[in-house]
């Protein structure tokens, strides 16, 4: 099956880890980006970049610029997808945290009828409803379930 | 324009004036299907989840709303204040913008998302640039 994975690069090492166990099952699997270009076209890591976004001032252009780019291609990824995986792990103390970003991302999957795999349960947040509404499939962690 | 009026339904009844005012202006209008019920009924509230929840999967609301935004050239999200919240988006709001954005619609807010402290999100919209229009239809084109 051809998979896209979602979710925050703060979980880089742990996404890397469930791509590599899905390849093994057979799966095609696209995530984001390793590395993007800086204000000056050099190329960093997506890690380094997400810790510069993560203090950045609203008017730090290019930062934002490339976030924009990568909600854009990321979509794409998802239509190009006949699922998606939300790597939900737990953020800001809240278990299987899903946030605007994801959420976004599920939206789209649910209207292009792909499948949506939640790698944990369903967190608790006033859009849980939302999240229930586009009919996820809970793994509950094990990554034998997609089929 | 065709325009799709989206936003919580605690605002079911401003769609309907909205969506006679742009109409007025000469646009086409939709609003979510089940705007007319939200309006009508009184005990029909967006603050009982279990029951909202189970409204939007009986009658596959969120589907009919994506498809909605899909047949219109652009969303309007009603963004008024709610939960003490200036600028308030929901997810299903969110979703809006995002699929917009994904389709290639153009998108109008009523008001300036919540400042990204008060809601994360904030950021996610306006990176895609939808056009504020500080309660001002006319500035919709």
């Amino acid at each position: 099956m051809k998979i896209t994975i979602c979710g925050s690069i703060a979980f880089q090492d742990e996404v890397l880890s469930v791509k590599e166990k899905l390849e093994k099952l057979g799966h095609e699997v696209r995530l984001w980006p390793l590395q993007l270009k800086d204000e000056r076209g050099k190329l960093i890591s997506a890690k380094e970049y997400y810790k510069i976004r993560k203090i950045a001032a609203d008017d730090e252009k290019w930062v934002w610029d490339r976030k924009a780019e990568a909600v854009l291609e990321h979509f794409d990824k998802v239509a190009w997808s006949d699922a998606i995986l939300v790597a939900n792990y737990d953020k800001n103390d809240i278990k299987g945290y899903i946030g605007g970003n994801t959420l976004m991302e599920m939206g789209l999957a649910f209207f292009l009828k792909k499948k949506i795999y939640l790698l944990n349960e369903i967190p608790e947040l006033p859009y849980k409803e939302e999240i229930l509404g586009v009919r996820p499939i809970i793994l509950g962690g094990d990554l034998s379930k997609i089929a | 324009m065709k325009i799709f009026i989206c936003g919580s339904m605690h605002f079911a009844k401003k769609m309907l004036e909205v969506k006679k005012k742009l109409e007025e202006m000469g646009h086409v209008a939709e609003v979510p299907c089940d705007t007319q019920e939200f309006a009508n009924n009184h005990k029909m509230t967006t603050d009982n989840h279990e029951e909202n929840y189970k409204w939007c999967i009986d009658n596959d609301i969120i589907r009919k709303c994506f498809n909605s935004v899909a047949e219109n050239d652009a969303i309007l999200l009603l963004n008024y204040p709610k939960n003490g919240i200036n600028g308030y988006v929901g997810a299903s709001g969110l979703m809006e913008i995002g699929l917009a954005y994904y389709l290639n619609k153009k998108i109008f807010l009523l008001y300036p998302p919540p400042p990204v402290k008060e809601a994360k999100y904030s950021h996610e919209i306006l990176i895609i640039q939808p056009t504020i229009l500080n309660g001002n239809l006319n500035l919709i084109s």
